[in-house]
């Protein structure tokens, strides 16, 4: 029992921070131009894609390090050319555009990778078992997904706290035309930002590839739990990201692990008829099935009671 | 208008029968062409693309309801869609098994009363934000209940959905609706009525406060209205018109399942809507028309016809988000001006440099396709009825020269598209445009 | 006919030239000429058609050749249009002149202003579209918004005919060759699979138009996208039956193939004479051969229920086997696996003991560790699933990360992705799949055509019931002297037919299901004995087990009707 509770809160803090990697580009870039970037899971796609195919020539670690930026030039061209083109026509046709684009990206994916998953190797440095809990063996990869999440994290809170680059940026964030005046240049750092965001999905995507597995339709599977995460954790927080995305991971990890259904809960209580048949598929629904709906659940109620999120400061 | 007509003389009572045609001659004549078109299309693929196509009218217009008329963005609209067809289909094995006298053109009126009941369920918690929020309610319940339906066996019938039979309800006029024809003149019926419905709610004062409501939520209060509550009630009867069409939709495949309510469907709508053009009432039929005939007829034409799709959409996004109808519109002022003839032949001559770059880009596509693909199909491929080998140099020479023909051509012919333009317009409005 | 056909050219023409006066006609008696409007031109393109469609829709439909008329009323279309042609470009020349001359366009002046603002200040325009600026004009009267809106509504008459181009669509003649649809995903996520199933139907039949096909006639199959929708697959059987296909053939989705099945039996009864028949290659839900039945149905592969017959028959006498946990996916062919998995087995083998009973959603989860954690949890030695694809794929990856080591009873193992996964866990031998063949089972001509059809394409035969499917095809054709569904299926019921890997099937009368050996094999190294490997792993099926046709039969619920033949 221990055991698994143990496993259980260290896959879902893993699967958390993996979701957090994303969620921290799309809400830096949600905060600075006001879109909310559907392709963003689809720069996750192409970030796994790109590091298979160059982790073939040159190795994993190669690929860890080139394939994010490559994601990153082509996000911000697609910032340069398309965004900004769309940006006049108003919020309705970003989104609709970003809509659209995820959906081109997946299907040119399709077209030169084919449909059916990547053979996407572990590097052979970290495929050992890192540390083994009672009798389960848990692999090195993992705590170095871990790792490396949390060190990324580490280093964009410094980034945008300490350094000039950053202060610009959180300050483009609310005042974009006060620091246009003040000489920058606003148009080329919201391409940069958003460059960047897609460079962090693009990471999120290099080092998930393996673990997960690497097809085509990685960025539908992820995509929706993207945006559930951002929207409980308020839109343009990062804290309130990074907080929803390891609450995302845990509740679904957790709801998993537990079987129980409304029926069992009441046949402790020795009622063992179901007083409602019309809806007995309610009664006898256990916990691990509804496990990956609980996201939009706790979304809507979000939405409902708390609508900037959780530690959301804009409003949308 | 009206009263220089009157001092022209005219007898009184052929006014009022020109009026009558002058304000309802295109319902008339929609009503004759619905009537006639499965005469002169009597295939059983075209009459079920016919029927498809009226209920993605139907469909599409109920979201436009939504999006275009009151502002509101829905990711999840097929969520009442489905549902309206899932108690339809429910309602007509019930009906057929205990024999109640009900006839099946009345069942598109439950699934309607099914939608505006969720409306009013999901919309009481939805519409209280507007803008990207709302949208990410309506996709969050949407997955939500698109997940639902695979955990809610007994309603929903799991992965296999649930099958009805359409000829067991009461039948009037010995019509059982078993032949095709027959279903499709139900949903031209239903589709008729809803798109007189549609209309005429867009022409009473709840419709243009929704249009106020899009434009500044903030001042429309001013005018007296609550503009939370008009959102509210859009949403309501755009969920009784998406039910509608979700029951038609019951009735002509006779099942129903979870994909009805899922976020695939929600994108098609999205997408119908949008490239017909959201800012006017024709829009997403037209819309509805070209995206149904285009999902029937592209798979069978070429592969990827979802990359097509989604360049499509793509591009209406960036270089025409009013959509086909708006682009139409934008000529209407030269048409009643009398001067779009004097832009007609600038078009033409611009369209051919169109096509060749929208060739050579098709050849493109296919060419990367074949090649990456369906390797395994060997090297020789057709494209337009002429074979040639994808492995050569040649087809990739002749696709990048037809591109640059054609976007060279383009950018020389271009400018004078637009003075040509810019001159209609001022013509236009010399001769009886600026008071 | 001819004379027919002469007479209705010659009234068209006249009728045609009629009707081009009628507008004139009314104009005389309605209102003053000089004054055409938006509404007169409707009328200009309304009035010829209308008068001449009913027409010759009246004479044409009595005469009823079986040539398509689709063409004819296009034919029609563009000659109403035509018809209206020349006096609208008249018109409109004339119209310019005369509006100036009455201010027609009084109120129409705030819209052409703001159209014309647009046109230059486009970059600063963020409005959705220029129609809202319009109708939101401060007095547009509800005239000028009816006229407005007009216009639209005409170009969308036009837009609609000219859609009528691909309708044009004759209805072709089949009679030279036996045409098979062949309806399964062919884009998008399951189109690996949908390709290789219509490669593998070429295949067979370049086999046996090689042969010289059946009744002087060759066979070809045609594939449809149903794009993993009911909804598309229905339509997509629409299509094959206009194109006069009479044999359908699915396997990808027990829930199509019961979409499919159910639109057979109505399509059959509702028209009489034009029956199509439904080959079903690898949809197993049972209930398809048993509360579903239809005469009109026949299944080659054996249903889940038989599988897990032949498996449970299989693990029986494996004394190693005493805690199993089952896992599977939460739908109508997963809650199949585990329900005859937990009778069957119990009453074979009370002894052992389930120790887990996992439902997880379909092609959804991407990380099964916490998964694998309940099934260490539970102490189990083997492991019975009926997961395919990524889930089984993801399912055994985790497995092999977290050290999990337990027997694997599946029945998908081998699907694509299936035996790289397992050589990548390093499962070598520890999982078994039941099927009606594998690559290795040795039997000589079943290898040559393995041998042949990897040659070919570069892909393992994954569906050898497809082949007893195609040869029972032909058998069943020479033996009925006839290519009519209803007469194929009388001739295919209680048929006993060599299956594909040695021995004998036989297609039950019943339930039209086939009934046929199936065989346990396991997944790993090869040895001397096993020629094919998989996916370019070096791994190979190695033959576990035979179970004997005998031994797969279980009862039915099927009461079909069958036709009055």
């Amino acid at each position: 029992m221990l055991e698994l509770v143990l496993v259980s809160t260290l896959n879902g803090v893993l699967y958390g921070m993996l979701l957090f990697l994303m969620a921290s580009g799309l809400t830096l870039i949600f905060s600075m131009m006001g879109v909310l970037n559907f392709a963003h899971a689809s720069f996750y796609m192409l970030g796994a894609f790109f590091g298979f195919q160059i982790s073939k020539y040159a190795g994993f670690w190669t690929g860890l390090i080139l394939a994010p930026p490559l994601a990153g030039v082509i996000g911000a061209l697609v910032e340069r050319y398309g965004l900004r083109n769309v940006h006049k026509h108003g919020h309705v046709a970003e989104l609709l555009f970003t809509f659209g684009l995820a959906f081109v990206m997946e299907e040119v994916v399709q077209i030169i990778w084919g449909k059916l998953p990547l053979d996407y190797r572990i590097p052979a440095a970290l495929d050992f078992s890192g540390f083994t809990i009672f009798s389960t063996n848990y692999p090195a990869y993992k705590m170095f997904m871990l790792l490396t999440a949390i060190g990324i994290f580490i280093v964009l809170l410094l980034i945008l706290t300490r350094t000039r680059v950053g202060l610009i940026i959180q300050a483009s964030l609310t005042h974009p035309h006060m620091v246009g005046a003040l000489g920058h240049n606003v148009p080329r750092i919201f391409m940069m930002v958003f460059g960047f965001g897609c460079a962090l999905a693009a990471v999120a995507g290099v080092i998930a590839g393996p673990a997960l597995v690497t097809q085509s339709n990685m960025a539908a599977l992820l995509g929706p739990i993207l945006f559930v995460v951002v929207v409980i954790g308020g839109l343009g927080s990062l804290s309130g990201a990074f907080v929803a995305s390891l609450l995302i991971g845990l509740l679904q990890t957790f709801a998993i692990a537990v079987n129980l259904s409304i029926a069992d809960v009441f046949g402790y209580f020795g009622v063992h008829t179901n007083p409602v048949p019309f809806l007995s598929d309610i009664w006898r629904v256990t916990v691990a099935q509804v496990g990956p709906i609980l996201p939009y659940l706790l979304l809507v109620l979000v939405l409902i009671f708390r609508p900037t999120g959780l530690m959301g400061t804009r409003d949308t | 208008m009206s009263e220089t007509v009157q001092t022209a003389s005219l007898p009184r009572s052929s006014s009022s029968v020109m009026g009558f045609v002058r304000s309802y001659g295109i319902w008339v004549a929609a009503f004759a062409l619905i009537f006639i078109l499965p005469r002169i299309f009597t295939s059983g693929f075209a009459l079920t693309a016919m029927s498809l196509m009226g209920i993605t009218i139907i469909f599409s217009l109920s979201y436009n309801m939504l999006l275009g008329q009151a502002g509101m963005l829905s990711f999840g609209h097929a969520v009442y869609y489905g549902l309206g067809g899932f108690l339809a289909v429910h309602a007509m094995n019930a009906i057929a098994s205990k024999g109640i006298a009900v006839p099946l053109p009345v069942i598109p009126l439950i699934g309607g009363i099914t939608g505006l009941i969720f409306g009013i369920i999901f919309g009481s918690v939805s519409t209280r934000r507007g803008g990207t929020a709302f949208a990410m309610i309506s996709l969050g319940l949407a997955e939500l209940v698109a997940s639902c339906a695979l955990i809610l066996r007994s309603f929903f019938g799991g992965e296999e959905g649930i099958t009805t039979n359409r000829t067991k309800l009461l039948r009037l006029f010995d019509l059982n609706f078993g032949p095709q024809y027959q279903v499709y003149y139900l949903i031209a019926f239903w589709c008729l009525i809803c798109v007189i419905a549609m209309y005429a709610l867009t022409r009473t004062p709840f419709g243009r406060m929704c249009n106020a409501v899009r434009e500044n939520f903030e001042r429309s209060e001013f005018v007296g209205y609550n503009p939370q509550l008009i959102r509210f009630i859009a949403f309501c009867l755009a969920g009784f018109f998406a039910g509608i069409a979700g029951s038609l939709a019951a009735i002509n495949f006779e099942i129903v399942n979870s994909s009805y309510v899922g976020a695939v469907q929600s994108g098609q709508v999205l997408l119908a809507a949008f490239i017909g053009g959201v800012g006017s009432f024709i829009g997403p039929v037209l819309g509805a028309v070209l995206v149904t005939y285009l999902q029937l007829t592209l798979s069978d034409i070429t592969e990827v016809w979802q990359l097509y799709f989604g360049l499509l959409f793509v591009g209406m996004v960036m270089f025409a988000p009013f959509g086909m109808a708006g682009i139409l519109m934008l000529h209407a002022p030269l048409l009643r001006a009398g001067t779009l003839w004097r832009l007609l032949p600038y078009y033409v001559i611009a369209f051919v440099p169109t096509l060749i770059m929208l060739t050579g880009f098709c050849l493109l596509i296919e060419l990367t396709v074949h090649v990456m693909v369906k390797a395994s199909d060997g090297p020789m491929m057709s494209f337009l009825r002429v074979t040639f080998d994808s492995h050569s140099f040649a087809p990739w020479a002749v696709s990048a020269a037809l591109i640059a023909t054609g976007y060279g051509l383009l950018r020389l012919i271009w400018p004078r598209v637009e003075s040509a333009w810019n001159d209609a317009m001022s013509l236009a409005r010399q001769r009886g445009g600026v008071a | 006919m001819a004379a027919t056909g002469a007479v209705t050219a010659m009234s068209v023409f006249v009728v045609r030239g009629a009707a081009g006066f009628l507008p004139f006609w009314l104009a005389r008696f309605h209102y003053n000429f000089s004054r055409p409007s938006i509404h007169f031109i409707v009328l200009r393109f309304a009035s010829p058609v209308a008068v001449t469609f009913p027409l010759l829709i009246l004479t044409r439909t009595q005469s009823l050749p079986a040539e398509p008329r689709c063409e004819t009323g296009f034919t029609i279309f563009c000659n109403g249009l035509l018809a209206c042609a020349k006096p609208a470009v008249r018109l409109v020349r004339d119209i310019p002149a005369r509006m100036a001359d009455i201010g027609f366009l009084t109120g129409a002046n705030d819209c052409l202003n703001v159209a014309s603002q647009r046109t230059k200040n486009t970059a600063n325009n963020v409005e959705h579209s220029q129609s809202y600026r319009l109708n939101q004009a401060i007095d547009v009267s509800r005239e000028d918004a009816m006229k407005f809106g007009l216009t639209a509504k005409l170009s969308a008459i036009v837009a609609l005919g000219l859609l009528a181009i691909p309708f044009a669509r004759p209805v072709s003649s089949a009679d030279d060759t036996i045409k098979i649809a062949y309806i399964d995903p062919l884009s998008g996520g399951g189109a690996s699979i949908g390709e290789v199933g219509l490669k593998t139907f070429q295949f067979l039949a370049d086999e046996l138009n090689s042969k010289g096909g059946s009744l002087g006639k060759k066979y070809e199959i045609v594939g449809y996208d149903n794009k993993l929708n009911a909804q598309e697959t229905l339509v997509q059987v629409q299509k094959a039956i206009d194109s006069g296909i009479r044999i359908i053939t699915q396997g990808n989705g027990s829930a199509f193939a019961a979409a499919i099945s159910d639109f057979v039996t109505k399509y059959n009864e509702r028209n009489p004479g034009k029956e199509v028949v439904y080959f079903n290659y690898a949809a197993v839900d049972p209930v398809l051969t048993n509360d579903k039945c239809s005469f009109w149905h026949f299944r080659w592969d054996a249903n889940s229920d038989q599988k897990m017959e032949a498996l449970s028959n299989y693990m029986k006498d494996r004394k190693n086997i005493k805690k199993i946990y089952m896992i599977n996916q939460d739908y109508s062919f997963g809650h199949a696996v585990r329900t005859a998995a937990l009778s069957m087995i119990k009453a074979k083998r009370p002894d052992i003991e389930f120790v887990g009973d996992e439902l997880h959603p379909l092609l959804k989860i991407t990380d099964f560790a916490p998964y694998i954690a309940k099934i260490k949890a539970s102490g189990a030695d083997s492991v019975i699933t009926g997961n395919w694809g990524q889930d089984f794929s993801l399912l055994v990856k985790a497995a092999a990360d977290a050290g999990l080591q337990t027997d694997w009873y599946t029945y998908y193992a081998g699907g694509t992705g299936g035996p790289t996964a397992m050589k990548q866990a390093g499962l070598s031998h520890r999982v078994f799949a039941i099927g009606e063949g594998f690559a290795n089972v040795g039997h000589p001509p079943a290898d040559a055509f393995e041998t042949a059809i990897r040659a070919k394409y570069g892909f393992s035969l994954f569906y050898p019931r497809a082949v007893n499917q195609m040869r029972m095809l032909a058998a069943a054709i020479d033996k009925a002297k006839s290519t009519e569904p209803a007469k194929i299926g009388a001739a295919l019921e209680g048929m006993k037919f060599e299956v594909f890997d040695g021995g004998e099937g036989y297609m039950r009368a019943d339930d039209h299901q086939f009934i046929q050996p199936l065989y346990i094999a396991s997944f790993g190294e090869r040895s001397a004995k096993e020629k094919f490997d998989e996916e370019g792993t070096g791994w190979g099926w190695r033959t576990a087990g035979k179970i004997e046709a005998a031994n797969t039969v279980l009862p039915t619920t099927c009461k079909m009707s069958r036709p009055a033949s």
